[in-house]
């Protein structure tokens, strides 16, 4: 995989991510969702990859993500980032890609709407369960587990509704990425 | 046959793994260097990101539903038109520039000799959490302007939240509308003055966020509270700088479900949607 391209479908997926949300966020009852699309990335990388290439760049791309993200404790303390849950959820995420993408059509956007669901699912429920253990010695405000899981598998439902329309010139750029060649060149099942 | 990979490569993966495991589980108080780290990443992201956020929080802007008194403002402004009677909208204008005028001379008189005390810088807000249980958002200024962990920012006369975390080239703002605050306000007309934010009979209470820009509080059901009046910050835990600004505006005073003898529920609501800001001002102590 040519890891600078990589670097700048990174840089320019976290920035709409952490930017962009005010237009794209939509209220529920369980608070505002926005979608990932870092979880776009890792899944068109994933579809495409060798195995140790997608853990390592998931590993990235959940790390970035722990980066970005600052959680609110307690009224007077100091705001929390962590390094970590992303990371693992994102190991997870990539371990489910790689079992899942033998069994899809990888070039249809479907595949990716639907991969986004299901590696979201496994990322999701492993950051829930860290940082509902952390909530043991440093809970988070206002953090609850099962609310959370209700949001964040809106927000996958949303992120994947985005994501199949990404996907369309996304899947077209994937040359750039410089994938193996057993993967990328195969004709496209879709869009021809 | 693929060679097999040697000892210490092998180790390889399981120890970052076992570093990711315990990263995580890091007390807060251990985790300061992943804020370093972010703040660095936040601020490479800016270039983009900072005229992205602008534009985002513009747009949604636009589509937000205005609040109640501005609406009665667009109404009144609407038939002037249709009379066009230009000299009145005028005059609203110069009644709606006297009341910010009063609202900030309040300010200025709660500060007392503390006012020259202050710098007021703008900032900017550049990146909001990419999780969503992340209710912070990033601002474009950090400790090499001054900023310092617990100052308050503010739009205008209202109350928006306080640094959680300074960095060194950005910093975290925590909302008062984010889960689990609980601010302690005043509740008084509009046009209120100091003497009633002080009075010892002025209704208090204490403001929950129940959900999204939203707080609600139980106050006695004795106590004089309209639809419309303001919840000004009366909180020890606010730098005195911020006392008295504007938390929100009472949307809604109704018997409580529980006791509807004893309390009543009042609800609060920010005069802006706290979330969308694309810019704040913050309130640095000047350096003596």
């Amino acid at each position: 995989m040519n890891w600078a391209v990589f670097g700048i479908f990174t840089y320019v997926f976290l920035v709409l991510q952490t930017s962009l949300t005010p237009v794209l966020e939509l209220p529920t009852r369980y608070g505002v969702v926005g979608p990932q699309f870092v979880l776009l990335l890792g899944v068109i990388v994933g579809m495409f990859a060798h195995p140790r290439i997608t853990c390592i760049a998931w590993a990235i791309l959940g790390l970035l993500v722990d980066l970005t993200s600052t959680y609110a404790l307690g009224p007077t303390e100091p705001s929390l980032t962590l390094v970590g849950p992303h990371v693992l959820g994102y190991l997870a995420a990539a371990y489910v890609m790689i079992q899942l993408r033998t069994m899809v059509f990888k070039q249809h956007p479907f595949s990716t709407g639907f991969a986004i669901i299901v590696c979201g699912v496994a990322a999701e429920l492993v950051i829930v369960l860290i940082l509902s253990i952390r909530g043991m010695y440093d809970p988070i405000a206002g953090f609850s587990a099962l609310p959370q899981l209700a949001l964040r598998g809106i927000g996958l439902l949303y992120s994947a509704v985005v994501g199949v329309i990404l996907a369309v010139p996304m899947l077209k750029l994937t040359l750039l990425f410089n994938f193996p060649a057993n993967t990328t060149h195969r004709p496209a099942r879709w869009g021809k | 046959m693929p060679p097999t990979p040697s000892f210490p490569r092998r180790l390889l993966t399981p120890a970052l793994l076992l570093l990711a495991v315990i990263l995580a589980f890091l007390p807060a108080r251990m985790s300061g260097y992943a804020s370093f780290i972010g703040d660095k990443l936040t601020f490479a992201l800016a270039p983009l990101g900072h005229p992205l956020s602008y534009l985002g929080g513009s747009i949604r802007g636009q589509f937000e539903p205005p609040p109640p008194d501005a609406r009665a403002l667009i109404a009144q402004w609407e038939n002037a038109q249709e009379a066009a009677a230009l000299i009145r909208s005028l005059q609203e204008e110069v009644a709606q520039l006297r009341l910010e005028n009063r609202l900030l001379r309040n300010i200025h008189e709660q500060l007392g000799p503390d006012a020259g005390t202050y710098r007021l810088p703008n900032a900017h807000v550049i990146a909001r959490g990419a999780d969503p249980a992340a209710a912070i958002l990033r601002l474009n200024r950090g400790s090499k302007d001054g900023v310092i962990d617990g100052i308050a920012a503010t739009d205008g006369a209202n109350l928006v939240g306080r640094i959680s975390r300074a960095e060194r080239m950005t910093a975290a703002l925590k909302l008062i509308s984010a889960p689990g605050t609980r601010l302690d306000v005043v509740l008084t007309p509009q046009l209120g003055t100091v003497e009633q934010m002080t009075a010892a009979d002025a209704p208090r209470c204490q403001l929950d966020v129940t959900k999204d820009n939203q707080f609600t509080a139980m106050v006695p059901v004795e106590q004089n509270i309209v639809v419309d009046s303001f919840a000004r910050l009366v909180d020890r835990d606010w730098p005195p700088s911020v006392q008295g600004m504007i938390v929100g505006r009472v949307t809604s005073v109704e018997p409580a479900p529980d006791d509807p003898l004893t309390w009543k529920r009042i609800t609060v609501e920010p005069r802006v949607t706290l979330r969308y800001l694309t810019k704040v001002t913050l309130m640095i102590p000047r350096q003596e």
